[in-house]
């Protein structure tokens, strides 16, 4: 379907309403009479399905060989010379009919009906369908609603059987957990009794729902879509970045709907992103900043956190960071976390750290991701190109728990015969089923079975080059070391220099951190850091917290990261966060880790603040803010402008230095902003809006220049451009609105937020710390698998320079160590990541209660029945760093001597992880000894 | 010719013989001898045969079943599927094939799948006939082990494999992709046209032919005789004989064969070797020519030949093969509003105006007959009709994706054309006036 006539190769002629107009071959009567401005009626027509006709609400009349008939408009092609009328007289009465008949056992019970007022059933009533009902007969009554999952309530009254929901269920989401059930008119949409949709695309039904029969439980009686304010942003819940508008009403977020974003989303959002939004309303949210008092003894800390002032958490902070780097250097102040941040807010951290501070202990990636430096010399593919491309690799774990909708979107890509897949993964996975080669491969062993896989993969695409092959680049288990998917994926790069990638790292904004600055060894632009790091990338975070666990590390900042609920090695989390001097919390909640901070800052959530972030494919969009934060929580961004000016006061600081350099290159000389009481703005660091660091960011980082004149085209109601790559795959056409497929949404460009980059042009550049004298201590190779790299400073990694194929060419030649199972743990443990863990996306929202996983151990029956006698027995998990006590689940996909734990349900995985052995090893064996005694008992009953 | 100088019994010769539908009684009749001859012959001879015979189809929509067969898509698979899901009310031709006869109907598949170069055939039966469907699937057993089916025909190089599905009790399984959704394992919703026919995209994707049970029943007789003797009988395109389910306000209500063109409705009616006159010597009011979808007939067109073509000219059809008679103390509302339930029950819901409307019709019919007419209500009857099926014209045009959508209006549109004083009589006594 596509929009661009210039780009179709066959059009034919046709009449639309007596005018002569043009189709693209194979368009269906109702895209080509859109397109050329005449709307049709339709219920059961949605653009992202095939067409079924089953609603005949778009009848036309159709003038062919055989005479005028009337054909479904939404089924039938376009045809050279055909006559089409959709308001002739027989057109029109047909539409009538259809709509009374539509309205014979539809209640008329809009005034109470959530759909009311974005309703296309109400709404195509008055348009065409008749003045009053003539039906006065008795209608189907029934009881409702029925709920179908913890979202979803099914009201069968209203249903009129357009099977938009059904048609998604098994089409889109490929599980058809509900169908029709019954016929003639007492037909009603039903669902197995022990299988019902999953949470994870089901909102998406509620939205193409062309009546209130599907309502979602968190929107039921809350607003009239009449009284709600959208504005068009993106969703940070993973890293995809699906567009959707956030809705409001009275300054409270009501609802959150997806916008068919042609090369994202398709519309589709997951129920993750759909129904999560109300943590910010979670009573538990910090909104004041708090301080850490002596008194009572709690955490291993020396007093409660108490609510104290800006004024009070931040001078503590800036004195506390001013002593670190006077008695330890700068390196005694670490950084870990910042996905969820904004890319401005990245932007300003990482020059805080990096030319306030002057660390290189910055880390995005919480022991979960990959090395930047190698996602940066790869080619990297669009999720378009990805869908289109002849071969999928996935050494990249479950997408669907990772980037749900880009599990959709692949899905739609393989069942549909445009691509095909192939699978290495530890366990398989949703896309399993949909491959054509799907083998099960432990993460050590990925780099060998590449090579295995390599003839198969180029026979799907034809060539030795890799040209038509997108590799999904993630990590399918967490408990193994990153390098041997790091090792793999150079190896692939370097085999099929043609391939391109699709990074699947699922943290929200991680995308737009690693670009500007808060990863190590990278300044802003994919530029290589000249100073020797202290920590190698990719693993930093588990280097600060070694080094804090020494003592070496005397501040630790908490980006909204929470290491000792969220790394991989738990032990050494809680290790390192006791031993730091300091701990600050940047956060909106208490976690794990903000037991061990002093000072709590607690910050504005995506909602509440303008911004924008980068996805998987390098895609910068808007997330402009929607409501109002609590007064004391500040953007991320300010609070690290504050810092950074009060910091610069002090002589030490490489800020300071700079600043008083003549050159003045660093932007930040000269641009006073006069302190307002406890808010944002500062002299030095300077910033006083967020439209300046962004405007910032387009004159000084590589890359990123073309944004300041290409900002209009990522205003919020399009698609955003992608990074790299302007001018080719940068900018997308206008999507196709259809109010039927998207009630609601039809005033974006009038109520989104302009990201206006070019109103502060004059901003100077102000990245360039490249040549600042840094701490020059060895670079870490002390890690296994850590690559000795180049330095290569101030080259900028674009896939395909010298710079680039070196830093492949280290990662082909990490030595990989062995590994091998222990008498004493004899099965691997493999921890993904799921969807819904136990993480305060979850945890702090109402809407999502009770789809959060429980921790459980999951293994193959095979032989391990025997030892538990009974499914669900409690186990004890041991490896040689802990021991967990977890239910037992038995799961026959999954490989005999396999032990799977989701790795964030929980922190089990991460007890048993020991971030310093590549691969974990556990024991499973009967929790009590009651256990073994029962199982004992049986066997002498038995004989 | 049978000895009295009648029209040969085709499809019926054996019905009243003592264990009709054994092997043993099949065999003493000169069962599958047709088949036998076929493997004689080439394919395309058969199917020569048949196409010269002027076979029309039996099913309701008469299509010339030598030209459905020609229309085949050649492919690696192909299937042949017979249509045994007969639900339509007043009609029970095939049941009566598929209970007396079953082996004449599964050497005809053998025949047709031969013809057709098909080695893999499904016959369908309504899952509510279950002595039918016990003595088919007998009779496809026996043919196993006859070797009537399965691999090398009665030794010949041709490998037929025949599976016997019961329907779930679905009258739009009928409908022959209805009835191929539901082999498939799924509901039975009619599909979408194009394509517009299974020759092309049929079972599981595949080109597959769609035969209804007495088109089949026809084969071995046509191949014995020869398509020119079949053509012989009849006259124009509606050649050799047709099972009439003759029911309604008759003496001998039943099943009966007779020549097509050369009988008329009043032979069948009146004839005393068929209905024997209307039962208790009553007037003729109307009858259903073909059954119940069929636009009716009144009494001044009893003399029309049971002839495809000038029925169809006369604006209705044979249909099903179901003749309902109704006398002059039918109630034709009673009549239509019967109909319209038993379709508004029936509809698979699919595609809106013959899911709501039925139902809304079923309701206003109801409440004519019963009394609770409103004078408003006989005009919106007539419109909602035609919003169901725009002009209630001959053949009917649709505005759903399959014919039963059109089959609701049709005796309304009827008793509309023909009786409106009698419904407006209704409404003004508020009562049935026949009643």
């Amino acid at each position: 379907m596509p929009d661009d006539m210039a780009s179709a190769t066959e059009t034919v002629s046709f009449t639309l309403n007596g005018r002569a107009v043009v189709a693209v071959k194979g368009e269906k009567i109702i895209e080509a009479a859109e397109r050329n401005g005449v709307f049709i009626p339709r219920f059961c027509y949605h653009p992202r399905m095939r067409p079924v006709g089953v609603c005949r609400m778009c009848l036309v009349e159709v003038s062919g060989p055989r005479g005028a008939t009337l054909q479904p408009a939404c089924y039938v092609d376009v045809a050279e010379g055909m006559e089409v009328s959709t308001a002739s007289a027989k057109a029109s009465k047909a539409q009538e009919g259809i709509l009374e008949f539509l309205l014979v056992n539809h209640p008329l019970d809009c005034p109470v009906c959530d759909k009311g007022g974005e309703c296309p059933l109400q709404d195509q009533a008055y348009s065409y369908g008749p003045g009053e009902s003539r039906f006065v007969d008795e209608k189907r009554h029934w009881a409702k609603p029925i709920p179908l999952n913890e979202f979803v309530l099914l009201d069968r009254e209203r249903c009129i059987q357009c099977s938009r929901c059904t048609r998604f269920a098994a089409e889109v989401a490929g599980e058809a957990t509900i169908d029709f059930i019954s016929r003639g008119d007492s037909i009603e949409v039903g669902r197995f009794a022990r299988e019902m949709p999953s949470p994870y695309f089901s909102g998406n039904i509620v939205q193409i729902c062309p009546v209130g029969a599907l309502t979602a439980g968190p929107f039921r009686f809350v607003s009239r879509p009449w009284d709600a304010e959208q504005v068009e942003t993106t969703c940070t819940v993973c890293a995809l970045g699906c567009r959707m508008v956030v809705q409001s009403q009275s300054g409270e977020i009501s609802r959150v709907l997806g916008v068919d974003s042609d090369p994202v989303n398709h519309g589709w959002l997951c129920d993750k992103g759909r129904f999560g939004f109300d943590v910010i309303y979670s009573e538990e949210r910090i909104v004041e900043p708090m301080v850490r008092k002596s008194g009572t003894a709690a955490g291993g800390t020396d007093g409660d956190l108490v609510a104290s002032t800006w004024s009070e958490a931040m001078s503590l902070t800036v004195d506390r960071i001013a002593e670190a780097v006077a008695g330890k250097g700068p390196e005694a102040v670490a950084f870990i976390g910042g996905a969820r941040l904004a890319n401005e807010d990245q932007y300003a951290w990482g020059r805080l750290a990096r030319e306030v501070i002057g660390t290189t202990s910055v880390d995005v990636q919480i022991g979960d991701g990959l090395d930047p430096r190698l996602i940066f010399s790869l080619n990297r593919a669009t999720v378009d190109e990805a869908c289109t491309s002849k071969c999928l690799l996935s050494l990249g774990g479950d997408v669907r728990e990772l980037l749900p909708v880009l599990f959709l979107r692949l899905r739609e890509a393989i069942v549909t015969g445009r691509t095909k897949l192939v699978e290495l993964s530890e366990i398989p996975t949703s896309l399993s089923r949909y491959a054509e080669t799907a083998k099960a491969c432990t993460t050590e062993a990925l780099s060998g079975v590449l090579e295995e896989v390599a003839v198969a993969v180029e026979a799907i695409v034809g060539n030795k080059s890799g040209e038509g092959l997108t590799i999904l680049a993630g990590r399918s288990s967490l408990a193994a070391s990153p390098f041997y998917t790091e090792k793999a994926l150079a190896e692939a790069a370097m085999r099929w220099p043609q391939a391109k990638f699709l990074p699947l790292l699922p943290r929200g904004n991680v995308m737009g951190a690693l670009e500007l600055g808060l990863a190590p060894g990278l300044l802003p632009g994919r530029r290589m850091d000249g100073r020797n790091p202290g920590v190698a990338p990719g693993k930093a975070t588990g280097q600060i917290l070694e080094r804090a666990a020494r003592g070496e590390i005397a501040v630790v900042v908490l980006l909204g990261s929470d290491p000792a609920g969220d790394f991989p090695d738990e032990g050494l989390a809680m290790k390192g966060l006791a031993a730091a001097g300091f701990v600050v919390a940047v956060d909106a909640f208490e976690n794990a880790s903000t037991a061990f901070a002093d000072v709590f800052l607690p910050v504005a959530l995506a909602e509440e603040r303008d911004g924008t972030v980068t996805n998987i494919e390098g895609r910068v969009a808007s997330t402009p803010a929607k409501v109002v934060a609590p007064a004391m929580c500040w953007p991320e961004w300010a609070i690290a402008s504050r810092l950074a000016t009060e910091l610069q006061g002090q002589a030490w600081t490489a800020g300071a230095a700079r600043a008083a350099a003549p050159s003045g290159a660093t932007g930040a000389a000269g641009r006073v902003g006069a302190p307002r009481g406890d808010g944002p703005g500062s002299a030095g660091f300077g910033y006083v809006s967020r439209t300046e660091i962004l405007a910032e960011i387009a004159a000084a980082v590589p890359g990123w220049d073309e944004l300041a004149t290409v900002a209009g085209r990522v205003r919020a109601g399009r698609d955003g451009v992608v990074l790299h790559s302007f001018g080719a795959a940068g900018e997308s056409g206008a999507r196709p609105l259809d109010p039927i497929a998207f009630p609601g949404i039809d005033s974006i460009e009038k109520q989104g937020a302009s990201m206006d980059a070019g109103g502060a042009a004059d901003a100077g550049g102000a990245a360039d710390a490249g040549g600042v004298a840094g701490a020059a201590g060895e670079q870490d190779t002390s890690t296994p698998g850590t690559p000795s790299l180049p330095s290569l400073p101030g080259e900028v990694l674009v896939p395909g320079s010298p710079a680039a194929k070196a830093i492949l060419e280290a990662f082909v030649g990490v030595p990989q160590p062995d590994t091998r199972a222990e008498d004493r743990f004899p099965m691997r443990l493999s921890s993904p990541r799921v969807l819904f863990g136990a993480g305060q996306g979850v945890a702090m929202s109402k809407h999502l209660a009770g789809v959060g996983q429980e921790a459980s151990v999951v293994v193959n029956g095979e032989g391990v029945n025997e030892a538990f006698g009974l499914e669900g027995v409690e186990a004890r998990v041991s490896s040689p760093g802990g021991s967990v006590e977890l239910p037992v689940r038995i799961d026959p996909r999954i490989p005999p001597g396999v032990a799977m734990i989701p790795f964030n349900a929980g922190t089990a995985a991460s007890i048993l992880i020991a971030t310093g052995e590549p691969v974990t090893y556990v024991s499973v064996e009967p929790v009590s000894v009651d256990a073994a005694a029962l199982t004992d008992g049986m066997e002498r009953d038995d004989g | 010719m049978t000895p009295d100088g009648g029209p040969p019994r085709i499809l019926t010769s054996r019905v009243d013989l003592a264990g009709s539908y054994t092997l043993k009684a099949f065999l003493e009749t000169g069962g599958y001898e047709g088949l036998r001859k076929a493997l004689s012959m080439k394919p395309d001879e058969v199917a020569q045969e048949v196409d010269e015979a002027s076979l029309l189809g039996r099913g309701g929509a008469g299509f010339p079943a030598g030209r459905k067969w020609s229309m085949l898509r050649p492919a690696d698979t192909t299937y042949l599927v017979v249509n045994g899901d007969e639900s339509e009310p007043c009609t029970f031709k095939d049941h009566l094939l598929l209970e007396t006869d079953p082996h004449q109907l599964v050497e005809g598949v053998a025949i047709a799948a031969y013809a057709i170069g098909v080695e893999q055939a499904f016959i369908f039966i309504r899952g509510e006939m279950a002595l039918g469907l016990e003595r088919v699937t007998q009779a496809v057993n026996e043919a196993y082990e006859y070797g009537a089916l399965g691999r090398g025909i009665l030794g010949s190089g041709f490998n037929l494999d025949v599976v016997v599905h019961p329907g779930a009790g679905a009258y739009i399984c009928g409908e022959e992709t209805g009835l191929l959704e539901s082999l498939e394992g799924k509901r039975g919703f009619p599909r979408i046209k194009p394509p517009y026919f299974p020759a092309a995209i049929g079972l599981y994707g595949e080109p597959t032919v769609v035969n209804n049970v007495e088109t089949l029943s026809n084969m071995s007789w046509i191949v014995r005789n020869g398509g020119a003797a079949f053509a012989a009988l009849g006259k124009g395109r509606s050649t050799g004989t047709r099972l009439f389910a003759l029911s309604g306000r008759v003496k001998r209500p039943g099943v009966y064969e007779v020549e097509m063109a050369k009988t008329t409705f009043r032979d069948l009616i009146y004839g005393q070797e068929f209905g024997g006159g209307i039962s208790g010597g009553k007037e003729l009011k109307a009858f259903i020519p073909g059954g119940a979808s069929a636009p009716w007939f009144g009494a001044d067109q009893v003399d029309m030949p049971l002839d495809q073509d000038e029925v169809g000219a006369a604006g209705t059809m044979l249909g099903s093969g179901s003749v309902v008679v109704m006398d002059e103390t039918v109630c034709t509302v009673k009549v239509a509003w019967r109909i319209t339930r038993f379709f508004w029950r029936e509809s698979c819901g699919q595609c809106t105006p013959c899911r709501e409307g039925g139902g809304w019709l079923e309701k206003i019919l109801w409440r004519i007959e019963n009394g609770a007419g409103r004078e408003e209500d006989v005009d919106m009857l007539a419109d909602i009709c035609d919003n169901i099926s725009p002009g209630l014209h001959w053949p009917p045009e649709q505005t759903t994706i399959c014919p039963l959508g059109p089959s609701i209006p049709s005796p309304i549109a009827s008793v509309m054309r023909m009786f409106e004083d009698e419904i407006r009589l209704h409404v003004k006594e508020g009562a049935c006036p026949l009643a």
